[in-house]
């Protein structure tokens, strides 16, 4: 079985926000409205996230971390679910289902990522341009990335239809296929030959505060020189 | 009988339809019909178009369901941006989308009254009669097109349109015209057509605030071969030096940011050339061989000249351009080694904002590095574009009504005194309307422009369009100038018409991108290009002649042939496919693909867009087409423009002065910028700095929320602009961060929220041209006129804080 994961090139990462946006339009993820926005509501299931090393000088010192949820192989959050509303799927993403939740936000204090976004109003209908494939969220539930799971299941059907395994390369998320800089591959880590399971093995490799022990799927690596 | 499950649905199913239709209410079966449509699958087509919200010109994929747009993505094919997008693109969507999208023609009731809507007919015959009109009573050069940011057919359409009908003001609103080589390079090198950057292939990039990540040409073109600098797999990283007032995503992501008094950019680019002459790092083949007026040089009536070399050893040295830059003398020593060590090096100072009223000598200073470092016409520096094969068009017919307007000067002054050098002025436009000079102005047609809301002059434009008669725009949106006309003639947006696009800046390569409409039009809105043809049409005589297409995908259909006909370049294909060609090619061979022409148009139609990646051959001598076939330190080719004004005018002293002024003698035509006095800070202690934010489209993005709601990453904001202010500075006027402050300037105030941000020098604040509601940034931005574009200085203001 697949194993998903991502790895995140800073180096190359311009912080444009192709990702952010990318994402957006995939999932039908509503802009909130200025009032929300004041009070962080903001839903960005990848967002890029700022590093600022002297926090008197903002601005002196900088560097852009794009943040999907990221998809830890022992996921905190699903621990604390008391609905079994999110969980970790047998290929390891960690899934949110909408009927089931009952709006607790456990899962969102619990993730140390801030991966998880909670729908305080209903914030858009259903309507034109939206992607069909993705549900329009109700008021009341958390939302998250899923590594846009349904382009998964789109590229299992086609493959189905015409009796061959999926194709490396033919699931990719919004983000990944938008980033303009190529920072964000994807791909099967249980594949020793694929190029994510290649580069997550480099030197330059490192994941969001590792020391928790949540073994996230996304990897990310290092800026400036060296090689990998 | 045997009941089964679905034959007890199906009775139940009619009965209750049959009970439903017998009390007269269809409402459940014509539900259930519904629903059973919304869960059929749609179907799937992905229609290739072209990104319009910067002047990028990135391939899309429009994903249509059933005919409706529900999704975008890259084109994987399209050699600009390979699949990939930036921020901006997927605004495209919720621009199509909008709900306050004019949804017809409208005019108005009585003399400015409320607006109502009218068919498309009694619109067409209003615009019509006013034209044919004017044209009758011998005032055809009275009516003036104002055009926005595109390019490619729509803008030969247009011109076209002003040719035949006989007036010289079609005057284009915008910074640049990025079709067309900066005026540094067309006077040192004598291009005609813009340089390419082959920025992927370059090992040092050197940037004179050109927001390269953000704002540049096109993001996505830039930001892939930023990727490939940093990290080829091939070749060691290469390094990228920002020089810019504000630490901009840009200037982070480079190796090394300058921060730089703002406006003294060329002066640097000297002390960087001083530095290189000094060490002897510069590329003395180069010099030798294909530059002219670096040495000491005497005419043919025997004067003598100084060059290049000798002047700015004794001028720039290394201590005075640190004291007028701010850019310490140890940094203007290791950029200059960098620049004379690493190859290949490509230095980049075009486009961006005006650096000052030395705008020009500016950019000149900047480009001299080029030739220094030897990097022109060379793999990984400066390449020369191709020309599109585009079928000629015959010429326009023009008759007497037509020749007697076209004999007018243009109202804006382009071409003429000191705009001498510029296509466009639309700075010095309000002002001539309000005096009625030389002439009044009966009317105006608005296309793609907004110059109410996004031109500096915006109060003047104001007043200028009160004067005018007669004011139509062709905008989708009720924007602020649009809110002034008399009629709207509400344009498609770009995922609903027929397009083209004709990028420039790329790595050598000439690229055509071909849109058909990814979606039926939302609204009753026509595709101002098919008005253009249905007005000409109506005219009729010479106009209809010269305009003689139906729709303006005939236009486009025989513009298109001559790349079928070219004999070279291709449609483009896929990767493997593509390699195999360019592997053909070198060896010699070029097949054509197609058998005829309509299977060609076809597969580009499908495909998106055309290229020649082979172009021009890469070589120095195809580059340098000066008089002295060299690239010229002493620009000969701007002396001639001096004379010719000269000649044409007189003294030809406004242009002079423009230039600098006569005193300035060999000055003016050398690549060199005066040192300016050093300023008491006075009532206004701040400068100010507008930047173009990566979130930003064309025309501001009003009504696409997602860009609005996270315009930015560096500062956190959300629906609002922003101030960006040192910290020191902030703590001096005891200003805390996210405080609303007033932002004041000679003109005007603003208020807007504070942002500390250390990655500025203290005495510059930035403020982000941000799109949304609220403070507009042009309300502060002084009137200066920039001789060498015509449009405003955006970034010489002075400001001070007040807390609000």
């Amino acid at each position: 079985m697949a194993r998903w994961g991502m790895v995140i090139d800073l180096d190359r990462c311009t912080g444009c926000q192709a990702c952010v946006i990318a994402c957006k339009a995939e999932n039908n993820v509503p802009a909130v409205g200025a009032k929300e926005a004041v009070r962080g509501r903001i839903i960005s299931w990848m967002q890029v996230l700022t590093e600022v090393e002297d926090h008197d000088h903002p601005g002196e010192q900088m560097r852009f971390v794009p943040r999907p949820c990221l998809q830890c192989d022992d996921p905190p959050c699903t621990k604390v679910c008391p609905v079994y509303a999110t969980y970790r799927n047998p290929e390891g993403i960690v899934a949110q289902i909408y009927a089931r939740c009952i709006g607790c936000r456990f899962c969102m204090a619990a993730c140390p990522y801030n991966a998880k976004y909670f729908n305080w109003h209903r914030y858009q209908k259903e309507g034109p341009g939206q992607n069909p494939d993705v549900s329009v969220r109700p008021k009341g539930v958390v939302e998250k990335c899923t590594f846009c799971h349904h382009r998964l299941q789109h590229a299992r059907e086609r493959a189905l239809a015409e009796g061959r395994e999926v194709a490396p390369g033919e699931y990719v998320p919004a983000c990944a296929e938008a980033c303009p800089a190529r920072a964000i591959i994807f791909g099967d880590l249980s594949d020793p030959g694929s190029e994510v399971s290649r580069l997550a093995q480099s030197r330059r490799a490192f994941r969001l505060l590792e020391e928790l022990g949540t073994k996230p799927k996304v990897i990310y690596l290092t800026e400036g020189e060296g090689r990998g | 009988m045997r009941v089964t499950r679905r034959g007890f649905f199906q009775t139940i199913g009619g009965t209750a339809g049959a009970a439903a239709l017998i009390r007269g209410k269809l409402a459940k079966a014509e539900q259930a019909g519904e629903d059973l449509g919304r869960w059929a699958t749609p179907e799937e087509v992905m229609v290739p178009s072209i990104c319009q919200q910067c002047p990028g010109g990135c391939g899309l994929m429009v994903r249509t369901l059933d005919g409706k747009a529900a999704g975008l993505s890259g084109n994987p094919l399209h050699p600009v941006n390979r699949g990939a997008l930036c921020p901006k693109a997927f605004g495209g969507l919720q621009l199509l989308y909008d709900e306050n999208r004019l949804k017809g023609p409208m005019a108005r009731n009585g003399e400015r009254g409320r607006f109502r809507p009218i068919g498309w007919d009694e619109a067409l015959s209003m615009l019509t009669a006013r034209l044919s009109g004017l044209r009758a009573k011998g005032l055809a050069h009275t009516v003036a097109i104002l055009g926005g940011q595109y390019r490619g057919s729509r803008d030969t359409l247009w011109r076209r349109f002003a040719d035949a009908y006989g007036t010289p003001n079609y005057i284009r609103v915008r910074c640049l015209p990025p079709e067309r080589p900066a005026l540094a390079h067309q006077l040192m090198q004598g291009v005609t057509t813009p340089l390419g950057y082959d920025l992927g292939e370059a090992q040092l990039i050197l940037s004179f605030g050109a927001g390269l990540l953000e704002a540049w040409l096109g993001p996505v073109h830039a930001s892939q071969a930023f990727a490939r600098l940093r990290r080829s797999g091939e070749r060691p990283r290469g390094r990228f030096v920002q020089v810019d007032p504000r630490r901009s995503p840009t200037a982070v992501k480079a190796d090394r940011w300058v921060p730089i008094v703002p406006g003294t950019d060329g002066i640097l680019a000297l002390g960087i050339a001083n530095a290189l002459i000094r060490e002897e790092l510069y590329d003395k083949e180069f010099i030798e061989r294909h530059a002219f007026g670096f040495e000491d040089w005497v005419d043919q009536r025997g004067e003598r000249h100084e060059g290049f070399r000798n002047l700015v050893l004794r001028e720039y040295g290394l201590l005075t351009v640190s004291a007028a830059t701010g850019v310490p003398v140890k940094a203007i020593l290791e950029i200059a080694r960098d620049l004379g060590t690493i190859k290949p090096a490509v230095v980049i100072g075009e486009r961006g904002p005006a650096y000052g009223p030395d705008d020009l000598h500016t950019r000149m200073a900047i480009h001299s590095l080029n030739a220094l470092t030897g990097s022109i016409g060379v793999r990984g520096g400066l390449l020369i574009q191709g020309e599109l094969p585009l079928s000629p068009l015959r010429p326009v017919q023009q008759d007497e009504a037509a020749k007697r307007g076209l004999e007018h000067p243009r109202i804006d002054g382009a071409g003429w005194g000191e705009y001498f050098l510029v296509s466009d002025a639309p700075q010095a436009l309000p002002e001539r309307i309000l005096g009625a000079k030389p002439y009044p102005i009966n009317a105006l047609l608005l296309f793609a422009t907004n110059p109410l809301g996004n031109h500096p002059a915006k109060e003047a434009f104001a007043r200028a369009f009160d004067q005018i008669p007669f004011i139509v725009s062709f905008s989708p949106f009720l924007d602020d100038s649009s809110a002034r006309a008399d009629l709207i003639l509400p344009d498609h947006t770009y995922l609903e018409r027929w397009q083209d696009d004709q990028v420039t800046h790329l790595a050598g390569f000439t690229c055509f991108s071909l849109a058909r409409p990814a979606t039926a039009p939302l609204h009753q809105t026509r595709s101002t290009a098919d008005v253009v043809l249905q007005i000409a049409k109506a005219l009729g005589g010479s106009l209809a002649k010269s305009l003689p297409w139906e729709k303006f995908e005939d236009f486009l259909h025989e513009r298109a042939r001559g790349l079928y006909e070219a004999g070279r370049g291709y449609v483009v294909s896929a990767p493997a496919e593509e390699s195999l060609r360019r592997i053909l090619e070198r060896q010699g061979y070029w097949t054509p693909e197609f058998k005829s022409y309509d299977e060609f148009w076809g597969a580009l139609g499908k495909r998106g867009a055309w290229w020649d990646p082979t172009g021009l051959p890469v070589s120095r001598e195809a580059l340098l087409t000066t008089p002295s076939r060299k690239f010229e330190f002493y620009a000969s080719g701007l002396k001639r423009r001096v004379d010719e004004a000269v000649k044409r005018e007189g003294t030809g002293e406004v242009f002079v002065r423009a230039l600098g002024g006569a005193d300035r003698g060999d000055l003016l035509y050398l690549p060199v910028v005066a040192i300016p006095p050093v300023r008491e800070p006075g009532a206004f202690p701040l400068r100010l700095n507008t930047y173009r934010l990566m979130s930003r489209p064309i025309g501001g993005g009003r009504n696409q929320p997602w860009l609005l709601e996270q315009p930015a990453v560096h500062v956190r904001a959300s629906w609002e602009g922003w101030v960006e202010i040192h910290p020191k500075t902030a703590s001096e006027l005891g200003i805390k961060g996210g405080e609303p402050v007033w932002v004041e300037s000679a003109k005007g105030r603003v208020r807007l929220r504070a942002k500390l941000y250390a990655g500025t020098l203290p005495d510059v604040v930035h403020i982000p041209l941000f799109g949304g509601e609220g403070a507009n940034p042009n309300d502060l931005i002084a009137n200066e006129t920039d001789p060498f574009r015509g449009f405003g200085l955006l970034n010489t203001t002075r400001v001070r804080l007040l807390k609000a």
